[in-house]
């Protein structure tokens, strides 16, 4: 691996601030142009972008990841796939991608990149709630006790942090299923 | 439903009371709608569970909202940047024509028409202003001569340049997406060219220049020709039609410590499609 190419697969394992901001400045200008010359905006390709980056940071998580190609072809890699496959969904599957023109660069990409699409519906979801369910379903989930939760959130009482719970967790189940692509999901 | 949720909740943390959990179970084999719930569920706990990527989403969200895209707020490679530019060269240009046809010539003097006035230039034009647009600028005759200018330091960033890498692809008929290195003498090239444009056989080129502002693009240290296979038969539609193609370029280039670009273009055509940058 190029020592370019391993120190942005480190700041990504390692969530470096400083790294990810050097990639940031270094890749994304590409990617937005690339973006911007199929049919989107700045706003999309820092969406892909970010999707593509939290990709990388999966499969390196899952511990054997090998480079086979330079950094940024599979990074552009990514980013074409995911966007091919939102112009796909946006066009309600008018437009098709041929299998053998998607990137399958690194062996188990495409189940991540599936994966990927899918907890989307989730994230953004998720995102709408506002702030004090955010923060509350993010303990929740990080299985933090709901007496700490309550305590933390300065409730009066456990009863009314579940009860808080309940109500955020029902807000984000709707939103999900309020969402186009979620029905699409479940009959995978 | 409060509880329901929290019987789902307790099923999927595996906290549900040995019965409880068997008949929950008989229950999910014939309550269809209840099973996708419980799916439903899993799923976004699994998702939003994850406390390394929670990490990780927080930061890039951060970097993302505090990023500045090159070009903004001045920097090279800001197009409206340079169409204001143009603009006010326009701007000047008019302004000069209107002052010679309509301010009387001194009697004695033979009508000439005044030399257009130059803006003065900025420390940051030289940044902005692309390449064909500075060779009109220069006036080829009783033009002062521009005083020598020292050799820029190896590993200067050449302004003019980095304004075009920041700014690749360059093309919109022939999308580029270019890895370049420099390791001892080798120089290799590698990426993918996305066009509904090239035609087989159709010549892709690369010139190779320093960084000195003087030698871009009359001076260039080395040029050769890509090697360009297609990716796939079938175009995908998705991307208007544009075929993938793998470009592949090899040399063995002796050259001393410094910062090099490389300029790709189409053989024949003016348009440079991707110009990037490799370091020794």
């Amino acid at each position: 691996m190029r020592p370019a190419d391993e120190h942005y697969i480190n700041a990504i394992r390692n969530n470096d601030r400083k790294g990810l901001q050097q990639l940031y400045q270094e890749f994304l200008p590409r990617i937005s142009a690339f973006i911007r010359k199929n049919g989107g905006k700045d706003a999309d390709a820092k969406d892909v972008f970010q999707d593509a980056l939290i990709v990388i940071f999966k499969k390196v998580q899952e511990g054997d990841f090998q480079l086979t190609s330079g950094f940024y072809t599979l990074l552009y890699g990514i980013c074409r796939n995911l966007w091919g496959n939102r112009l796909q969904k946006k066009s309600g599957n008018e437009v098709s991608i041929p299998e053998d023109y998607k990137y399958t660069g690194e062996a188990g990409l495409s189940q991540l990149l599936e994966q990927q699409e899918e907890e989307q519906i989730f994230w953004d979801a998720f995102r709408q709630l506002g702030q004090d369910c955010q923060q509350l379903l993010q303990w929740f989930f990080a299985k933090v006790k709901m007496a700490e939760i309550a305590e933390r959130m300065e409730y009066s009482s456990v009863g009314y942090a579940k009860k808080r719970k309940f109500q955020c967790k029902e807000q984000l189940i709707q939103r999900v299923k309020a969402d186009a692509r979620y029905s699409e999901l479940m009959n995978n | 439903m409060q509880e329901q949720y929290e019987r789902i909740e307790a099923y999927l943390d595996g906290t549900l009371p040995e019965p409880e959990r068997k008949a929950f179970e008989a229950e999910l084999e014939g309550d269809k709608t209840l099973a996708a719930e419980v799916e439903l569920h899993r799923r976004v706990h699994r998702t939003l569970g994850n406390a390394d990527e929670w990490a990780f989403r927080r930061n890039l969200e951060a970097i993302s909202e505090a990023y500045e895209a090159p070009g903004e707020n001045g920097k090279p490679g800001n197009r409206s940047a340079l169409r204001l530019l143009l603009g006010i060269l326009i701007l000047i240009t008019v302004a000069s024509l209107l002052y010679y046809f309509f301010m009387p010539a001194p009697d004695a003097e033979p009508a000439e028409p005044p030399a257009i006035e130059q803006p003065a230039p900025s420390p940051t034009a030289p940044e902005e202003v692309p390449e064909e647009e500075a060779v009109e600028e220069t006036t080829p005759s009783n033009a002062p001569e521009a005083p020598p200018v020292a050799n820029t330091p190896p590993n200067q960033p050449n302004p003019a340049l980095e304004a075009l890498v920041a700014a690749s692809p360059l093309s919109t008929t022939y999308e580029l997406a270019i890895e370049a290195r420099l390791s001892g003498q080798n120089f290799t090239l590698e990426g993918e060219m996305l066009s509904a444009q090239y035609e087989d056989g159709q010549s892709v080129i690369l010139t190779l220049f320093d960084n000195q502002p003087d030698n871009y693009p009359y001076a260039p240290l080395h040029t050769g020709e890509i090697q360009v296979m297609e990716i796939d038969e079938d175009a995908p539609i998705a991307f208007a039609a544009k075929k993938a193609y793998f470009l592949t370029y090899e040399a063995a280039l002796d050259l001393p410590a410094g910062l090099y670009y490389y300029v790709i273009r189409v053989d024949g055509e003016a348009e440079a499609l991707w110009v990037g940058k490799v370091e020794r």
